[in-house]
């Protein structure tokens, strides 16, 4: 006995599905596929009273605010180089060993960061004045024609990417560029990827314990793991304040601000850093080094 | 100086002018059992009714939003479906094991616990398949969706996605030591 064609197979899906017994002159591989189907199928179950009243409960009320994520981000690419500087602080603060690096980083944006002196939120981060406006685009492609410098994308995500979104933003600033991309969906942020073109490489200490150093496709970087930061790990509260006429002021003090940890893959290229910045650590280093080393596999 | 104009906001959040109330009362109508065994199947019995109920807040929270223009509201909210059961996915660690706690009752305690045993065995089954096939099987046995459906919500061609269920459910039962084709 020959076996069906997918049609045929698909056809007696459905009469299963509708309760029909195949006939009995199916193969046998045909016959216990089916039979699997039927397994399969005997499990579905109706939603409970419970459940339904559950959902008759939420559709009574007035339907909720939405935008959580994504009108957040419109402030992040402002805070953009406010979070590099504040970044490099907080691993200047909680990871002394580190601190070099993280001078050196803040230098490198024209940041003079004393050690030892605690950022006061109230008198507003150290700030870098863009030279343009800060774009948005929504494709990797349209960051890619804006840049002026090589940008590397993954391809290899730890998700589906299916049905995520994708933000880039690039902006200039005194001593370089930054892109900042992220792919999300309306709710979460899976996973950010961040270049900063840098006019003026310099050396390149990394830390201790809590911080890794590690090889990224060649390429000299720094794996931080639980990192304390704020801005890209979900500061809940009002940092930024954007009046209509686009004026951006910063608003709140350090009570306001909540330190998320996150877990961070830093790699440098050239005069390029890149950052894979997985904000809810969700990945594992073998996740993100297999996406970060996909920008260079694929090319 | 503005990022992204509340008009780009509003593109990538899915645009106007949104989904009336009747139009999400018939969705839910049309959609509940669905959903509830798509996520049965994908997440496990455990999970299914707070998933289910997080999956309409969501969609009923972000009605407003639904753009025609994109699709159906089938089609929509089985976006927001799988996004949300992807994203509980994710956060689950690799040797979760989910307990089938909502299988139907019964009267007769032993035929229970053997329906609940070959849930498990069938859940394990299709935990190893690959995840485009596992998410297939769902849809297609659970949810009740067409292949040609599937298709659309998976982005595979119909023909794929008969290939694919067919060869899952091979792999299933090979997996699963065979099936009694009589029962």
């Amino acid at each position: 006995m020959s076996e069906l064609s997918d049609l045929e197979f698909e056809a007696w899906l459905d009469a299963v599905e509708r309760g029909e017994k195949p006939p009995d002159n199916l193969s046998g591989e045909d016959a216990a596929d089916l039979a699997m189907a039927r397994r399969l199928l005997a499990f579905r179950a109706a939603p409970n009273s419970r459940l339904v009243a559950r959902i008759a409960r939420i559709t009574a009320t007035p339907a909720a605010k939405h935008h959580r994520i994504w009108v957040p981000l419109r402030r992040r690419a402002l805070v953009g180089a406010a979070f590099i500087a504040s970044l490099t602080l907080i691993f200047s603060l909680t990871l002394t060993p580190a601190g070099t690096w993280a001078q050196g980083m803040l230098q490198r944006f024209g940041v003079t960061f004393l050690p030892g002196t605690m950022p006061q939120w109230s008198t507003g981060l150290p700030e870098i004045t863009p030279t343009r406006s800060p774009v948005a685009f929504s494709s990797e492609r349209e960051v890619q024609a804006a840049a002026e410098f090589p940008l590397h994308w993954p391809t290899d995500f730890p998700f589906d990417r299916d049905g995520v979104t994708f933000l880039g933003f690039l902006a200039y600033t005194q001593d370089g560029a930054w892109v900042e991309s992220l792919y999300g969906d309306e709710e979460h942020r899976y996973l950010e990827v961040q270049a900063f073109w840098l006019r003026r490489p310099g050396p390149w200490p990394v830390g201790d314990a809590q911080l890794e150093s590690i090889n990224v496709g060649g390429h000299q970087g720094l794996w931080g793991q639980g990192v304390p930061a704020s801005f890209i790990a979900g500061a809940r509260s009002a940092l930024i304040h954007e009046d209509v006429d686009g004026t951006v002021t910063r608003v709140g003090s350090s009570q306001d601000s909540s330190l998320e940890p996150i877990n961070v893959l830093l790699w440098e290229d050239g005069e390029v850093l890149y950052m894979l910045v997985d904000p809810n650590q969700h990945y594992s280093l073998t996740e993100l080094l297999r996406t970060a080393e996909s920008a260079y596999r694929d090319r | 100086m503005s990022i992204l104009s509340a008009q780009r906001i509003r593109h990538l959040m899915g645009g106007q002018p949104g989904l009336g109330e009747d139009a999400f009362s018939d969705l839910y109508q049309s959609q509940l059992d669905r959903i509830f065994n798509y996520v049965r199947y994908r997440l496990g019995a455990e999970e299914a009714e707070d998933v289910t109920a997080d999956i309409f807040a969501r969609a009923w929270s972000r009605r407003q939003k639904y753009d025609a223009h994109k699709g159906a509201p089938s089609t929509w909210l089985w976006a927001i479906a799988r996004n949300l059961v992807t994203d509980r996915l994710r956060r689950r660690s690799p040797t979760q094991v989910e307990l089938p706690a909502d299988l139907a009752a019964s009267d007769d305690p032993s035929a229970e616990i053997r329906e609940q045993e070959e849930w498990q065995q069938v859940r394990a089954a299709l935990a190893r398949l690959a995840a485009v096939d596992q998410e297939i099987i769902a849809l297609r046995f659970g949810a009740g969706e067409t292949n040609r459906t599937i298709a659309t919500l998976v982005g595979l061609s119909e023909a794929n996605v008969s290939q694919r269920l067919r060869r899952a459910l091979r792999k299933m039962r090979t997996d699963l030591g065979g099936v009694d084709t009589h029962e």
